[in-house]
């Protein structure tokens, strides 16, 4: 009879100490102290890698953020740039989104909305139910 | 998946009401939907483009959101959460399109048409034509208030001659359908147990044995089926005298070639072929 191995399945803590430890060789990266002090402060704290050098730490958008971004008025690529910029905590490049690779604005901007809990109205509905 | 015991206090604390559900954040925003007016200001209101549809969003989700908690921490609230919020009171409290109005009402007609609770419905028709209420009220009276009210709305009608019967409940039962004659052979043909029955009625019985020394017959022959024995015909005597025909005319030797002559032409090739292997051998 073959075993089968069972990997036991990472807490919380054993993940953001394994991004810390990882994030470390990065210049001014965040520290486990910090981490906390954002999720205190924000709530959910997000980390995407495009690639193994280029990192983001991010959070979700507020409301007030969204309202405030709505009496802007800006072009579609703005509204992103914005978004990316408001939430972002931190950055293993040095580079500024305007030149940055021309994908990882608008992605990063999906990413952000999804996890403020935008979808769209069919998903929406699934979510209700009636008492 | 929903868990029903997990909405039973929502259901306490807010009555009949909506809930959205986000997992992720482990987080209920129960709401109401709009009435009608409030839709159709709404609704003026995002055509006009006059405010921003977020403002209008957060507007909505104060007025509808039933936890005052939720309310107060909207501006911690992520951002997502107001829209999708909106977003779901928005489809709940108005048609989305033409289609979705007509498909809504047919699902509603369809409700009302239900066998449990037509009648009722039909109930509070009867009641709001009779006397000066107002279908609410009606639904908020009880049980045995309805039907009092019931009894009486359908009398003054009577009397008014608004209506010509009173109400039925029960349907009365439909006369049988009388079915054609070919229908009806067919229904009494394929009554098996009924034609088995009728038949073991009028089965003859059995012959009683007769005594011995007497044959006689216990069927009843027709005279035109009675045959004499100086009438009948002796196959036997026929088979001999055509025997003795067929030897004197050598009717049998002639058929005994025929048949030979027949199967060297059917099995030719095969017997072509037997001859051959012989030869080479």
């Amino acid at each position: 009879m073959s075993e089968v191995s069972q990997e036991q399945p990472q807490t919380t803590e054993a993940k953001q100490k394994q991004l810390v430890d990882y994030l470390k060789d990065f210049a001014s990266a965040p520290t486990h102290e910090q981490i906390e002090q954002w999720k205190v402060s924000h709530g959910e704290v997000f980390v995407s890698g495009f690639s193994e050098t280029e990192i983001y730490v991010w959070r979700a958008l507020k409301r007030p953020e969204w309202l405030e971004l709505q009496t802007l008025q800006l072009d579609q690529a703005m509204a992103e740039e914005w978004i990316c910029n408001k939430c972002l905590l931190w950055k293993s490049v040095s580079v500024a989104f305007a030149q940055s690779k021309a994908g990882t604005v608008s992605t990063l901007h999906e990413m952000i909305l999804q996890q403020s809990n935008f979808m769209a109205p069919n998903v929406a509905m699934m979510l209700v139910a009636k008492l | 998946m929903w868990q029903h015991a997990s909405l039973y206090p929502l259901r306490e604390t807010h009555g009949r009401c909506y809930v959205t559900r986000f997992d992720n954040d482990n987080l209920t925003v129960p709401w109401r939907p709009l009435s009608l007016q409030e839709y159709l200001n709404y609704n003026d209101d995002t055509q006009r483009g006059f405010f921003p549809a977020a403002h209008l969003e957060d507007e909505i989700f104060r007025r509808c959101c039933l936890d005052e908690t939720l309310v107060n921490q909207l501006p911690h609230l992520k951002a997502g959460i107001v829209s999708t919020v909106v977003q779901c009171i928005w489809q709940v409290s108005g048609p989305v399109n033409a289609e979705s109005l007509s498909n809504d009402l047919e699902f509603v007609r369809q409700k009302i048409l239900s066998p449990d609770t037509q009648i009722l419905h039909q109930f509070v028709q009867l009641i709001t034509m009779a006397f000066p209420y107002k279908p609410e009220e009606v639904y908020a009276m009880d049980y045995e208030t309805l039907l009092i009210r019931t009894a009486q709305a359908e009398r003054k009608l009577l009397e008014m001659k608004a209506i010509d019967t009173p109400l039925q409940i029960l349907k009365p039962e439909e006369p049988k359908k009388k079915l054609s004659p070919v229908k009806e052979r067919i229904k009494q043909r394929l009554d098996a147990k009924r034609l088995w029955e009728q038949q073991q009625k009028t089965k003859p019985q059995a012959p009683q044995e007769s005594a011995p020394g007497q044959q006689d017959k216990w069927w009843n022959i027709s005279p035109a089926l009675e045959v004499k024995d100086e009438q009948r015909f002796d196959y036997a005597r026929d088979f001999a005298r055509q025997q003795e025909k067929s030897v004197d005319d050598d009717t049998n030797v002639r058929g005994e070639k025929q048949m030979v002559d027949d199967a060297l032409w059917i099995y030719e090739d095969l017997i072509k072929g037997i001859a051959q292997k012989k030869t080479k051998k």
